[in-house]
């Protein structure tokens, strides 16, 4: 039954005018006892999610994404519900939303769009679902079937991203909710966004451009996403829907808010930070694009330097190892008191059989920094530095 | 690390019963032998073999032969025959942060380590699993030619850990490649 009350809760997408009509309808569709149910839910899955370790700790990004989430949410509309963002520290594409309004996004979106208007229709999106109360009519969904927990696990079990998602918060978390919203909820979920988002007076065209954009990114590494991927057909209907929506607009063709300057500058630690998660998945093309792209935006940033040399050093291709020493001296140079780049480089060093610099490198290291954790590694290197080099003075 | 005892112990419930066995230990492939303590039961494959007192949620070892070409469950990472100990360490602990089911991973030692006359690492760390408990294991690994071995300890921190961590270390000690 757990896996079937958590369907109900999350409300997962990154699928795309309301008013306070709509909402009202929506209200109306649900029993009180059964939104009470559903929040009090919804409560005890945020405190669990708070305290799992996964939210990445950021208040000033908190703050831009909640300035945006207000700024999206219409004047009739600021009474019903309290949204509120949060960032997950998850490489993958994704976001949900609970039936209070609390948005969960993960930093693999954030790392992997371009601008404000791009961000703005995800969240936009997601406020959809909880404004139009998707979880509630959901859920009311399979209790008039009889056999709720069972169509809905039945169905989850038959998504394509299963696997994928399944990463998310282990086997019963928001992952199930993927597989169950209905497409016609996640059509109205893009259009009300959609509408959310030309009254805030962003460009829509950059709906479109979303996700074009990220089904490129996804595809580079052959990466299936949670939902953009060309196992989802429906994707691509979805882009095709949102072109005709915008067609049909007539303020579609005005220009708008894109944002791209700020949102780079505001989200660019949560971009560093994914850049770390896509190398410890191994994904370094990702990572790779996330750390030069972060550089542009901070070229003398000597952590930034030290992480793209630690990607190219740990994927480990031709070429690669050279490139990492030019990004770790880098780093040195920017930063001389930053210890990571002279163990890593001190590491380069020692494995090409350059004792001498290695020795130099984890001396460096141990005295910027020598109470670390791996100290008993590089007092190992150094005593082999030292042995290899009283070899080579005595000609052995 | 849940995840892991789930997966291993379908096939379990379902034929293969849990079998007690003592003294020296050879796998299937004699890729390795240890020595199981007494009264200790055991349940393995070709690659692994698990043995647990109390029963795995409670404590467990795990001793396990992979080749280095097998993938991890959540990093996309390889080991190569080239990698330092340290090396090989970070590979294990990328797979192991990227596991929801470890949360609030906190690694207390990372250092080099002497197994089976291999040069390679000792891991301890704690985390709390799927249920909330907070779980303590040493892991200890080497890569030697083609192969990464494990040997890891995994028991509820409060109690179990300390309480078997000696007849852990005998286990480690007595860890053999064959000749």
């Amino acid at each position: 039954m757990k896996n079937a009350l958590m369907i109900l809760i999350f409300c997962c997408a990154l699928s795309a005018g309301t008013g306070a009509g709509l909402l009202h309808a929506a209200q109306e569709s649900g029993s009180p006892r059964d939104l009470k149910w559903l929040l009090l839910q919804a409560a005890e899955e945020e405190k669990a999610l708070d305290r799992s370790g996964l939210i990445y700790d950021d208040p000033d990004l908190e703050h831009y994404l909640e300035r945006i989430v207000r700024n999206l949410q219409p004047a009739e509309l600021r009474g019903d519900l309290s949204f509120r963002v949060r960032v997950i520290k998850d490489p993958h594409l994704n976001a949900f939303v609970f039936p209070d309004g609390a948005i969960y996004i993960n930093t693999g979106i954030l790392a992997r769009i371009e601008n404000e208007a791009q961000l703005a229709t995800i969240l936009a999106h997601e406020m959809a679902h909880a404004l139009m109360r998707h979880a509630l009519k959901t859920l009311q969904a399979f209790e008039g079937k009889g056999t709720a927990p069972a169509a809905i696990q039945e169905r989850f079990a038959k998504s394509p991203e299963r696997g994928t998602v399944g990463r998310l918060l282990a086997p019963n978390g928001p992952a199930v909710s993927v597989a169950a919203y209905s497409s016609s909820l996640e059509q109205e979920a893009d259009r009300v966004g959609l509408d959310l988002i030309i009254k805030a007076g962003y460009d829509p065209r950059e709906a479109v451009d979303l996700f074009r954009h990220l089904e490129k990114e996804s595809m580079k590494e052959g990466i299936h996403e949670p939902f953009i991927s060309e196992t989802r057909p429906s994707l691509r209907d979805r882009m095709r829907e949102f072109e005709r929506l915008l067609h049909a607009h007539r303020d579609a063709e005005m220009p708008g808010i894109r944002n791209r300057d700020i949102f780079l500058l505001e989200t660019k630690r949560a971009l560093l930070e994914n850049a770390r998660l896509d190398l410890k998945l191994g994904r370094f093309t990702a990572a790779l694009t996330e750390a030069e792209k972060y550089l542009r935006i901070s070229p003398r940033d000597a952590r930034a330097l030290y992480l793209l040399g630690e990607i190219l050093r740990k994927r480990g291709e031709d070429g690669d190892v050279r490139r990492a020493r030019i990004f770790y001296e880098k780093a040195i140079s920017e930063d001389p008191s930053y210890p990571e780049p002279y163990r890593t480089l001190g590491l380069v060093q020692y494995k090409a059989g350059e004792m001498l610099l290695a020795g130099k490198s984890f001396q460096c290291c141990l005295l910027l920094s020598p109470h670390r954790p791996d100290r008993a590694y590089i007092e190992g290197y150094l005593r082999e530095c030292r042995k290899r080099e009283a070899e080579k003075g005595a000609g052995l | 690390m849940k995840r892991l005892l789930f997966i291993l112990l379908i096939p379990l419930t379902a034929c293969a019963p849990w079998t007690k066995v003592t003294g020296l230990y050879a796998g299937p492939a004699h890729h390795y032998s240890v020595d199981v303590p007494d009264g200790w039961m055991k349940f393995d494959s070709d690659s692994y073999l698990l043995i647990s007192r109390d029963g795995p949620f409670l404590q467990y070892i795990f001793v396990e032969s992979r080749n280095l070409e097998a993938p991890f469950v959540h990093t996309r990472r390889r080991m190569n025959s080239t990698m330092l100990p340290q090396e090989a360490a970070e590979v294990i602990l990328d797979d192991l942060s990227l596991d929801r089911a470890v949360r609030t991973l906190h690694v207390l030692e990372n250092a080099p380590a002497r197994i089976a006359h291999q040069d390679g690492f000792t891991l301890l760390f704690t985390y709390r699993n799927g249920d909330g408990l907070a779980v303590k294991t040493r892991y200890c690994g080497f890569i030697k030619d083609r192969m990464f071995y494990s040997i890891r300890y995994t028991a509820a921190e409060r109690y179990y850990f300390d309480k078997d961590l000696g007849t852990f270390k005998r286990v480690l000690a007595s860890f053999k490649l064959p000749d």
